[in-house]
């Protein structure tokens, strides 16, 4: 992405002396309330989750006598045992790649109809397209397990990830499109008629200009949804019996059954499936931000 | 419905060509016969898929690889599915299609009746008889509908009090025979500062276990029966004389603080930490109390019957046990899938695997076995308590209504949460048992 | 230039994929299963067409009103609250250069996780005896702080739509954040030469210019809030004594706990109906504050 020299030089100018070098005069700037105030959240935010990483390292009787305390040894066979039971090596690829393809087709199909819905002019299709897409927003999903399940089964798409693929896109699609709907009806008029001068058409300024633009947005839909697949659980259960079709959420659900909940082993697969996408994401914010960096540049 | 769904299947197929890119296409899973042995093809559906019951996966597939080598040209396909999702979801929605796996797990009661309803499951009497399988399972009441048998439980289970022998020993408590006994028992336990009785009761089924056995002491299995058609009322006395006597444990601070707010799994948890002194729960948790994590209570665990009470209707001597856990089997098969079935019936349902469960697995067999040497004492000790009650009855929830079920969860919790009164509860449980008679829902 | 953003064809394609796996994949299911409600149906044998004696049934149903009050509580403590809040983590988000990376990803973490594992943690915090919520109490002398959260009915409900809170808040800041960083410098820059200072930058420019985004956390978190099932479920699955019940667990344990699945859908068609006249509501003030502001 292009990386404006202008703006990272008024970055660091910003940025003033490093908290720990002259705490005092870094307390006195601006900044330092947001800064408290966010470390305070993150704090309250995190601490879960890094009781969760110290008990992947504990055994099942240390979590339950002692849930809070340290583990007495680093038990790091916690993770081999979990990365067996939970089949990680093979479910993590699944979903991996579900999570993935489901994305792209989210994002293809969503930013062409958001496209149309925010930016075409026909006005009375749009409003009623875009209200059509509102009541997939609201049904309530629980009731509609059995009639997509036996739909998947006429369609004969049991045990096939295109089942998930296609559902989990689906279901994906109304929150998709608002979203995107509100980021690229914020592009200015201004752009597009100076794109349309140039001579470009819809599909060569939805493609070059819009998608561009529009690319924070079109990252954040990205990870929102591989979440929420990467995470999804009742589908993944009931549209495959295969082993070697199962999922990573599904692996993980061996470790809890009615009766009994093997902690020490669940929190170590937790960690499988946390670690990863923590780092993806850690990287796909900062495409964000340079997005938007590049995107405001040109706007 | 139909010609709206065509229209919009066709379109699907359209769209799926487009995207078939990627996925492996659907593929047909039609049996082929090829020269030689008949090739037959069972699809078999179990929710052995946790990690706690790695040990019954294991022995469920060396049965079907052993039926597999008996019977050649036999695929046994195993699919494991979240009990939860299959029992609600899964096997409803292919029971209402009339396309389930040929061999599922099944439970009895209400399942088992909804499923016969509609006319999906094989009929095995007839088999069974023949077979002589019939007279070695101790019980398929739950899987019997109008004299015809339609499951086959593969463990059982009973449900009585675990208690901490060493704290026992301590603190100087007998067994307690009799319900008196049994809440000095939790008085004195509490005086030493212990929790008498484990709970954790955030799922309301879980409250419903003790309460059946004090019900059945009070009114018997009669008693309980007689809600469906009438015949008897929670409202009568020696019903709220239950609700009663729940409420005396509970206004006594005998069960776990802030249980309604815990997740069943710390139940156990609580009472292998070592400082609770009973807890009310079925033989299930039997296999969780001798492995390691019982820690230095292991073997240290006992097992009794829940008390008398004296002048309840009920039998005094008798214990909740039951057969509910099994297999059912589709009746949409052809002669020679129905042959095969037949086969892994009689492989799965031996004296050997049923010995080997109870080893490996601890589950109460569902046959009479003969031998029963090798067995962990705790498990033992269950065996021989149900083998010394005079009756057993199986629990209320194969009795009533799922949504009486549901009520009486509340109602328990509400009277742990103090907010109704026995007779508030009563009231409330009539009402909705006559509910649930009227629309026989 | 209309002509070129006007091309029906052309509209048409764009939105056909969209639409037709939105009708395949959620219309079907939605027609199929409203249709039973109108039904008594177990879920496996014969249905009875029984017109609207669900819906009779319903609106006659104690526990289907405590649980609406119930969404109601959710909607307004997602929206009165989590969302005041929410947009101010994300204004000072915005604000920060300094390890903005560590931050960002940061206050994200927990919307990674599964609804299953945030169950599996908050059960912990809230354990009234070795619970991390009572032993800070404890610790710090505070003992009459301590609760039995989850099983004392005044308190069940909100530590459900606290875990909630803590769940879903990264994902509503992630997504107001973009909307902020996606304002133009520009337009921040010519303020700050008409002499404009943060708070006025915040309310004239930022808030109505991430306008959009904030009208649709508004539409996603009443219809998330409506629709609350997993969180529920895994937290208190409805109890102490369905005092934390909402319409979709109800919903769910009529359908398939309690073998009533017409009646089930019958509850989901009313929570369809009352969540889709919020949104619309939403969306009318939406444009009402639009006619007003230009």
């Amino acid at each position: 992405m292009n990386t404006n020299p202008v703006v990272n030089q008024k970055q660091k100018s910003e940025t003033g002396a490093f908290p720990l070098t002259n705490p005092i005069a870094w307390l006195t700037r601006k900044n330092a309330l947001p800064h408290l105030a966010l470390i305070a959240y993150l704090l309250v935010t995190l601490y879960p989750l890094v009781w969760l990483a110290i008990s992947s390292f504990k055994t099942q009787r240390e979590i339950t006598v002692d849930p809070w305390g340290l583990p007495s040894a680093l038990h790091w066979e916690n993770y081999a045992e979990a990365w067996k039971a939970a089949k990680v090596s093979t479910y993590f690829f699944n979903s991996f790649y579900i999570s993935v393809l489901t994305c792209l087709v989210i994002l293809a199909v969503g930013s062409l109809a958001a496209f149309a819905i925010s930016r075409m002019r026909f006005p009375r299709a749009s409003t009623a397209v875009y209200q059509l897409f509102l009541l997939g927003l609201v049904v309530p999903g629980g009731v509609l397990l059995i009639p997509l399940y036996r739909l998947i089964q006429q369609m004969h798409l049991i045990d096939n990830h295109l089942s998930l693929i296609l559902i989990n896109a689906t279901f994906a699609l109304p929150v998709t499109i608002f979203i995107l709907v509100a980021f690229m009806k914020s592009i200015p008029r201004e752009l597009e008629e100076a794109a349309i001068i140039d001579g470009l058409g819809a599909a060569g300024l939805f493609f070059k200009i819009i998608l561009p633009v529009t690319m924070p947005a079109l990252v954040t839909v990205f990870i929102l949804n591989f979440i929420n697949t990467w995470n999804e659980f009742i589908m993944a259960m009931l549209m495959l019996s295969k082993e070697s079709l199962r999922t990573l959420p599904v692996g993980m659900s061996v470790f809890k059954d009615a009766f009994q909940t093997n902690y020490s082993l669940l929190a170590a697969a937790i960690m499988f499936s946390v670690v990863p996408v923590t780092i993806v994401y850690f990287f796909l914010q900062r495409k964000i931000i340079e997005g938007v960096t590049a995107g405001s540049v040109k706007g | 419905m139909g010609p709206l769904k065509n229209i919009a299947l066709s379109a699907a197929l359209l769209s799926l060509a487009v995207l078939s890119g990627c996925g492996s296409a659907a593929t047909t899973t039609e049996n082929s016969t090829t020269d030689g042995a008949k090739e037959v093809t069972l699809s078999l559906r179990h929710t052995q898929i946790k990690e706690t019951t790695k040990t019954r996966l294991k022995i469920l597939e060396d049965v079907v690889k052993q039926t597999e080598t008996n019977n050649p040209g036999l695929k046994i396909e195993l699919e494991g599915v979240d009990e939860n999702v299959n029992r609600n979801q899964k096997l409803k929605a292919e029971m209402a299609a009339g396309n389930p796996p040929e061999i599922f797990e099944m439970f009895g009661g209400s399942d088992t009746q909804l499923y016969v309803k509609a006319g999906r499951l094989l009929d095995l009497t007839e088999f069974l008889e023949t077979s002589g399988l019939k007279d070695q399972f101790v019980n398929l009441e739950e899987f019997t509908v109008d004299g015809k048998i339609y499951g086959l439980p593969f463990g059982g289970y009973a449900e009585g009090v675990f208690y901490n022998k060493k704290l026992f020993q301590e603190l100087g408590i007998e067994v307690p025979k009799t319900w008196d006994e049994f809440v000095q028992a939790a008085e004195k336990l509490k005086a030493a500062g212990k929790v008498p009785l484990a709970l954790a009761a955030k799922d309301a089924w879980v409250n419903g276990m003790l309460f059946n056995s004090i019900w059945e002491r009070h009114v018997g299995i009669n008693g309980i029966e007689g809600l469906v058609n009438g015949s008897t009322k929670w409202t009568d006395p020696n019903m709220v004389k239950a609700f009663e006597d729940y409420a005396v444990l509970v206004n006594n601070g005998y069960f776990t603080n802030g249980a309604l707010g815990l997740p069943y799994s710390e139940q156990g948890a609580q009472f292998l930490k070592g400082d609770t002194g009973m807890v009310f729960t079925g033989s299930w948790d039997a296999n969780r109390f001798t492995t390691d994590e019982a820690g230095a209570l292991k073997g240290n665990i006992g097992f009794f019957r829940f008390p008398s009470i004296a002048g309840g209707a009920g039998d005094q001597t008798s214990i909740n046990a039951g057969y509910s856990n099994g297999f059912g089997f589709s009746n949409n098969v052809s002669p020679e899938q129905k042959e095969k079935i037949y086969a892994f019936i009689k492989e799965f349902y031996s004296e050997e695997v049923q010995k080997r469960t109870l080893l490996e697995d601890k589950v109460l067999p569902s046959m009479k076995l003969s031998d029963l040497s090798g067995v962990d004492p705790l498990i033992a000790e269950v065996i021989q308590t149900i083998n010394g009650s005079t009756s057993a009855y199986k629990a209320f929830d194969a009795i009533v209504q799922p949504s009486v079920n549901t009520a009486l969860g509340n109602s328990l919790q509400e009277l742990i949460g103090k907010v109704k009164t026995p007779q508030d509860v009563a009231e409330k449980m009539q009402k909705e048992q006559e509910k649930a008679n009227k629309s026989n829902k | 230039m209309n002509r070129v953003m006007a091309r029906p064809v052309l509209y048409i394609l764009f939105l056909l994929p969209a639409l037709s796996l939105y009708i395949i994949f959620m219309g079907i299911p939605i027609v199929e299963s409203f249709y039973y409600a109108f039904f008594q149906w177990d879920g496996v044998t014969e249905s009875t067409f029984v017109g609207l004696d669900n819906f009779k049934e319903l609106f006659a149903d104690e526990v289907f009103y405590k649980s609406f009050a119930n969404n109601l509580y959710f909607i307004a403590f997602s929206t009165l609250i989590t969302l005041p809040f929410v947009i101010v983590i994300s204004l000072l988000l915005s604000k920060i250069k300094k390890m903005m990376d560590f931050y960002r990803t940061g206050v994200f973490l927990p919307t990674i996780l599964s609804t299953a594992v945030v169950g599996v943690i908050w059960l912990f915090i809230y354990h009234p005896e070795v619970g991390l919520l009572n032993n800070l109490f404890r610790s710090v002398g505070l003992d009459a702080f301590a609760q039995n959260w989850l099983s004392d009915p005044k308190w069940a409900m909100l530590g459900v739509l606290v875990a909630n809170a803590w769940q879903w808040n990264g994902f509503y800041i992630v997504l107001i954040l973009t909307a902020i960083l996606n304002v133009p410098k520009e337009i921040n820059e010519s303020a700050e030469i008409d002499g404009a200072n943060g708070w006025q930058k915040l309310w004239y420019i930022t808030l109505p210019l991430i306008r959009p985004i904030l009208v649709v956390v508004m539409l996603l978190s009443v219809a998330g809030s409506m629709k609350a099932l997993d969180i529920v479920i895994v937290m208190t699955n409805g109890n102490p004594f369905q005092t934390t019940e909402v319409m979709a667990t109800y919903m769910f344990t009529k359908a398939f706990r309690e073998y009533q699945y017409g009646y089930g859908s019958a509850v989901a068609v009313v929570i369809f109906l009352i969540t889709l006249i919020f949104t619309w509501i939403i969306q009318l003030l939406a444009k009402k504050g639009e006619d007003y502001e230009y």
